[in-house]
């Protein structure tokens, strides 16, 4: 088990390296035409050959998993930060705060996640540039998938508050600021950090389900979910199944994150799981 | 009194949802405007009295929509041309059917796996099991429904089949845990000590101190599955109430979203609810 999580540790370093240097790898820019070379197989300047619009496969492959992987660590640190805020004030404070924000998190879970998703995109304009579908769409991911975190980090928050040494803090006269920041935030620090590093594959996720519908990120920017898209067109994936390669390392890239999560990320998930049920 | 209060829980969750929504509609950007005001052959006169006639204030929108959501009217849809009601009426038995299938089917094979692995301790099920799991749960349901739609296009099962692909590792994962822990509590492992067979254990220890967990999965199963419809029925084309909800995003028709948000809303809170009396009950006839 260590050696596969070492080899997923290595696979991801791999990728996100690739990812972030696409602008040396890459051989073309992802928005550049090779009309005379339009729909060409894999070969060798094209290494996953290139779409309807003559652009090169694997160039856009490298930024649009610039875009996917850079993108969903900060619309997690977004939702973790905004789940800190509400789970420890809630926690903490207790009362009529308590109640408001466990309101909004059953409100929030009431509803499927992609409905809650498309319905607040469709209230956004949708004909926007695409670098700016590019900050709409994690910006909503990190706004809104915070319900979930927040529950399970107050319970965390409860749960420490109850503890013999925070009483005994307490007892030696330690408080506020003093006693918030010494004792009771770094024993906090565990579910925090789970709660973002599982929310990053639920963004990367979210987006290729946004993607793939044409909520997500806009053409021309590459990202994984208007990558896959481009699966829908085409019926010969047998015959060409270089068409398959966002997928692909989509599938690999999140198998890896579960790998390295594993096991405080299935207990967590298991946690975060029951809570919201 | 337990009934009621959860009765009033999820009507207070509904209408709070229906507040959101239309402090969403109203503060949108482009609400009020109107493109008939563009028509150049309008006076004055008219383009004022196109304006008088639009609503502003939040409470007597949301007013006037319940007025008219209690007689079964949800307004007119912008993009469809028809009434919000009837698109319902239309569309919402075949994403029942879609998610009640995809439903039965995930439930089916998940407790089968979870069953023989965590109830009977198979390791051949649980590596099974947890495989497909793994996999699954990297695969969003967009490339699930992708995928099927690629290969098996034609068959009518294939909405189902992909709430099923999607619901499927959330249950496993879930049921697994759940048997795995009741299979291992003492006074299992004292029935085993003393030589009761193993499917009389499962049947009348394990699973009955399994029973409230499941049952609390199952509600939120509801929620996944429905969610889930969204880039299934897109993608593959089934004319549900998630592709409905993809088409008024996309046309950006807020005056349907909403009514239908509200409607999916409704459903899952029902299923949890009704998930939820079921489990009280059970508690109510143990003690």
């Amino acid at each position: 088990m260590k050696a596969l999580r070492g080899l997923c540790w290595g696979l991801l370093a791999l990728v996100f390296c690739a990812a972030l240097g696409a602008h040396w790898i890459a051989p073309a820019p992802y928005e550049k035409q090779f009309r005379e070379s339009a729909n060409a197989g894999p070969g060798g300047q094209f290494l996953l050959g290139t779409d309807e619009l003559g652009r090169d496969r694997f160039s856009r492959l490298l930024y649009g998993t610039r875009i996917s992987l850079m993108l969903a660590p900060a619309a997690a640190l977004l939702a973790t930060f905004i789940a800190a805020l509400a789970g420890i004030g809630a926690g903490m404070i207790g009362g009529r705060l308590e109640q408001l924000v466990l309101s909004a998190v059953d409100l929030v879970a009431s509803l499927p996640w992609l409905f809650l998703l498309i319905a607040v995109r469709a209230v956004l304009p949708l004909n926007v540039s695409a670098y700016t579908s590019v900050g709409v769409t994690f910006l909503l991911l990190g706004v809104l998938g915070w319900a979930g975190a927040a529950r399970v980090i107050r319970s965390a928050v409860l749960a420490v508050k109850e503890s013999g040494f925070l009483l005994a803090a307490r007892g030696l006269g330690v408080g506020g600021v003093r006693l918030f920041a010494i004792q009771l935030l770094p024993n906090l620090r565990g579910p925090i950090l789970a709660q973002f590093w599982l929310s990053i594959p639920l963004f990367i996720m979210a987006e290729a389900n946004l993607g793939v519908l044409g909520l997500g990120v806009s053409e021309p920017l590459p990202s994984w979910g208007n990558l896959l898209l481009d699966l829908a067109n085409h019926r010969e994936i047998v015959e060409a199944p270089w068409r398959l390669a966002p997928a692909v390392l989509l599938v690999v890239v999140l198998l890896a994150l579960q790998v390295v999560q594993n096991p405080v990320g299935t207990r967590e998930a298991g946690r975060r799981e029951v809570a919201e049920a | 009194m337990r009934l009621l209060w959860g009765a009033c829980r999820v009507l207070l969750t509904l209408l709070v949802a229906g507040l959101c929504g239309v402090m969403l509609v109203r503060f949108a950007p482009g609400f009020g405007t109107d493109e008939r005001e563009l028509n150049v052959h309008l006076s004055e006169g008219s383009i004022a009295a196109l304006r008088a006639g639009r609503e502003s204030n939040v409470g007597r929108i949301y007013g006037k929509f319940l007025m008219n959501a209690a007689h079964g009217d949800f307004g007119v849809s912008e993009a469809f041309g028809t009434p919000v009601s009837g698109l319902l009426r239309e569309r919402l038995p075949l994403t029942a059917r879609s998610v009640g299938l995809g439903l039965i089917g995930a439930w089916a094979v998940a407790l089968l796996l979870a069953t023989i692995a965590g109830g009977f301790g198979k390791r051949a099920a649980d590596w099974a099991g947890t495989g497909m799991t793994e996999v699954l749960l990297a695969c969003p349901a967009g490339l699930v429904a992708l995928l099927l739609f690629v290969f098996f296009d034609s068959s009518a099962l294939v909405p189902a089949a992909g709430i099923a692909l999607v619901v499927f590792p959330h249950l496993y994962r879930n049921q697994r845990q759940v048997l795995g822990q009741a299979a291992a509590s003492p006074h299992v492992l004292s029935a085993h000590g003393r030589g009761v067979r193993p499917w009389r254990v499962f049947c009348f220890e394990v699973f009955p101190g399994a029973l409230p967990q499941l049952l609390a999965l199952a509600g939120t199963s509801v929620t996944l599955a429905v969610g889930a419809a969204i880039p299934v029925e897109t993608i593959c084309d089934s004319p549900g109430i998630g592709q409905l909800a993809w088409k008024a995003a996309t046309a950006r028709d807020l005056g349907l979203l909403l009514p239908l948000i509200l409607t999916v809303t409704a459903f899952t809170l029902t299923a949890n609810f009704v998930a939820d009396q079921i489990l009280g009950a059970r508690k109510a006839v143990v003690a």
